[in-house]
């Protein structure tokens, strides 16, 4: 993926960062790239989903195979998804700067730090287990789905609407790299949101991995419970870094 | 048997117990942490007798309640299952 940054910024036509030209000048870029996939990776709704999935599907006998199978139909739905909403997003800052660039600016950085604390204050649900923000009635009828989950389509549209309905806090790390990222030539776009959505679905692929091969769901789902005050908070943090980092990036270009 | 009613969550409607319905969400508890049929069948008939003994004196109880009763006998069987058995509705 370092190599589609580095020729993408060689053939960025117009941006409000630097245009780099050498490959040690392209290490920002790769941070930014780093930081916002490990922030929506952080995001815990498709893991939750993904174990529920798993979860009623061992319950109900099937083989390990066809327990990788669905999972994987489920990944490939999340992934789709995301670099869909990551290519959406790029066309979206793209048209915003070629009309007003400072409205861009102004949006990403009022909404990104909003984004942080609602990740520290609302992300998770106070209590036991890994309750997550949504409305009950969302969580209720997603868990249906995924308790009713039974083909390879289903899983995949199940994917979907997983990564669909993670988007108001995914935002964030969409618009951060699709910001950093505006000036790139469209030709990498594609790959930029694939490699993007890969990288992001890579804990989902552990997990299903794990599963597959064996081992417990109530393992995965107290490893979730233990670690979600860490996730929530480097996520916050680290969104709130790359903010800064971005800013201190723009400050640069424009001196 | 028990004559007990049971509220269930939501929509706050009142049924009848059925011990069979306990009983399949625990197999179905015993089987998501991989354990083998016989034994979640077995766990979940021995639960399910706590239940009922408990449910002997109450005319009318919420499915919580069900679920916090059952989750603490399975626990004494199958601790990993009485995890997930609990966590089931706290996960997402």
């Amino acid at each position: 993926m370092l190599t589609v940054v580095y020729s993408g910024l060689r053939h960025s036509k117009k941006t409000n960062m630097p245009n780099f030209d050498s490959l040690l000048n392209v290490s920002p870029f790769a941070l930014i790239l780093l930081g916002a996939v490990f922030v929506h990776a952080c995001f815990q709704l498709s893991v939750s989903v993904l174990t529920l999935l798993s979860s009623h599907s061992i319950g109900r006998r099937l083989s390990n195979n066809r327990l990788f199978s669905l999972n994987v139909w489920y990944i490939l739905g999340v992934a789709t998804t995301i670099a869909m909403l990551q290519l959406g997003a790029m066309a979206t800052y793209r048209s915003a700067t070629s009309t007003d660039s400072t409205l861009a600016t102004v949006v990403t950085f009022s909404v990104i730090p909003l984004i942080a604390l609602l990740v520290v204050f609302v992300y998770y649900r106070r209590g036991r287990g890994t309750q997550l923000w949504l409305p009950r009635p969302a969580a209720e009828y997603i868990t249906t789905r995924a308790k009713k989950t039974k083909s390879s389509v289903e899983a995949f549209a199940l994917g979907a609407t997983t990564a669909v309905v993670e988007l108001p806090f995914a935002l964030a790390p969409l618009a951060i790299v699709a910001f950093a990222f505006q000036g790139f030539n469209a030709e990498h776009w594609l790959q930029l949101a694939i490699g993007y959505a890969l990288a992001v679905t890579l804990p989902l692929i552990f997990v299903a991995l794990f599963l597959s091969s064996g081992h417990k769901v109530s393992s995965v789902q107290r490893w979730r419970e233990d670690a979600k005050g860490y996730l929530k908070w480097t996520s916050a943090i680290t969104l709130f870094v790359l903010m800064i980092y971005v800013t201190v990036l723009q400050l640069g270009a424009v001196a | 048997m028990t004559d007990a009613y049971v509220i269930k969550r939501g929509t706050h409607d009142s049924e009848a117990f059925d011990p069979l319905k306990l009983h399949q969400s625990i197999v179905a508890a015993c089987l998501s942490v991989r354990a083998f049929e016989g034994e979640a069948h077995d766990t979940a008939e021995r639960v399910v007798r706590h239940v009922i003994s408990w449910l002997l004196t109450k005319t009318e109880v919420t499915s919580a309640d069900i679920r916090r009763v059952a989750s603490s006998h399975l626990h004494t069987y199958h601790p990993e299952a009485a995890y997930l058995y609990e966590h089931h509705q706290l996960v997402a």
